[in-house]
């Protein structure tokens, strides 16, 4: 990879330039200079979350997975609806060509 | 086993939808990311927001660590930082009140419980940052630890975003060339 573009991979791991429109190669350049970075976070201490914190993200997780369960019903029902719709079309036909037959 | 491989095996069995699994890596890495969400908001509720974002994205792109490319320790902590200063960006800096004054803090001591491979890259990457320019120095760290855009540096520095973008990048420049030294 080019100086430059390493350098805007460098800015989009700081955050002074924008991800939008990246390449995957640029991704992946962005994504190294974020782990060579993250080296800065290593002394940061500790800091126990509050107790009902796993909770939290448990429900949240929860309500995504029912969200999920939802979209891929609906996607199915319409998917389902299409081919009811054009099975019966194919038995109109049929039907039309049996009777003008 | 040392933590490292540790959190590697639970970031793999997450990936698998392993519930106890998720449930063992909170426990064990849920105060450092907690630690990096405080000191980047220094605003507790809105950490406490991101923690909840950090952990719903480690059960959803767990699948995406890869050992290859660097530690599951550092890919957690980036993504704690970068839902941090999304954050921050998101709700305005108003709510954080006076802590934001000055500028960025470096950790200038190294933490003598880090040790092997995480002490060494804190090391190398400290001398090569103290090796820069003050000023680009300064406005790496306050993009890394404050998501100051680089209109907000300017801002913070009184310069145009142009001179300041071109700081920005001769500073990374040089600490790539330290890096790979």
């Amino acid at each position: 990879m080019g100086r430059e573009r390493d350098l805007d991979a460098a800015e989009r791991a700081l955050g002074t330039a924008p991800r939008k429109g990246e390449s995957a190669r640029g991704k992946r350049a962005r994504e190294a200079w974020e782990l060579r970075l993250a080296a800065l976070l290593r002394p940061v201490e500790p800091v126990a979350p509050p107790s009902g914190m796993f909770g939290r993200i448990s429900e949240r997780l929860a309500h995504a997975r029912t969200r999920e369960a939802l979209a891929d019903a609906r996607r199915s029902a319409r998917r389902w609806k299409g081919i009811a719709v054009v099975a019966g079309l194919i038995v109109v036909g049929l039907s039309l060509l049996l009777l003008a037959g | 086993m040392d933590a490292e491989t540790e959190i590697d095996d639970l970031l793999r069995a997450t990936a698998k939808g392993d519930r106890a699994a998720f449930r063992l890596l909170y426990d064990r890495v849920s105060p450092k990311l907690f630690g990096i969400a405080l000191k980047i908001c220094r605003h507790r509720p809105m950490a406490e927001d991101v923690l909840q974002d950090v952990f719903t994205d480690i059960w959803y792109k767990a699948g995406r660590f890869d050992a290859r490319r660097g530690e599951a320790g550092a890919w957690l902590a980036v993504i704690a930082r970068n839902r941090s200063v999304d954050a921050l960006r998101r709700q305005g800096r108003g709510i954080i009140g006076a802590a934001t004054g000055g500028g960025a803090d470096l950790p200038d001591a190294p933490d003598p419980a880090l040790s092997g491979d995480g002490r060494a890259a804190y090391l190398t990457l400290i001398d090569c940052l103290n090796r820069l320019d003050e000023r680009q120095r300064d406005l790496i760290l306050r993009a890394y630890f404050r998501g100051d855009t680089r209109e907000e540096l300017a801002g913070a520095v009184d310069a145009p975003v142009d001179t300041v973008r071109t700081w920005l990048r001769r500073g990374l420049a040089s600490l790539k060339t330290c890096l790979d030294e």
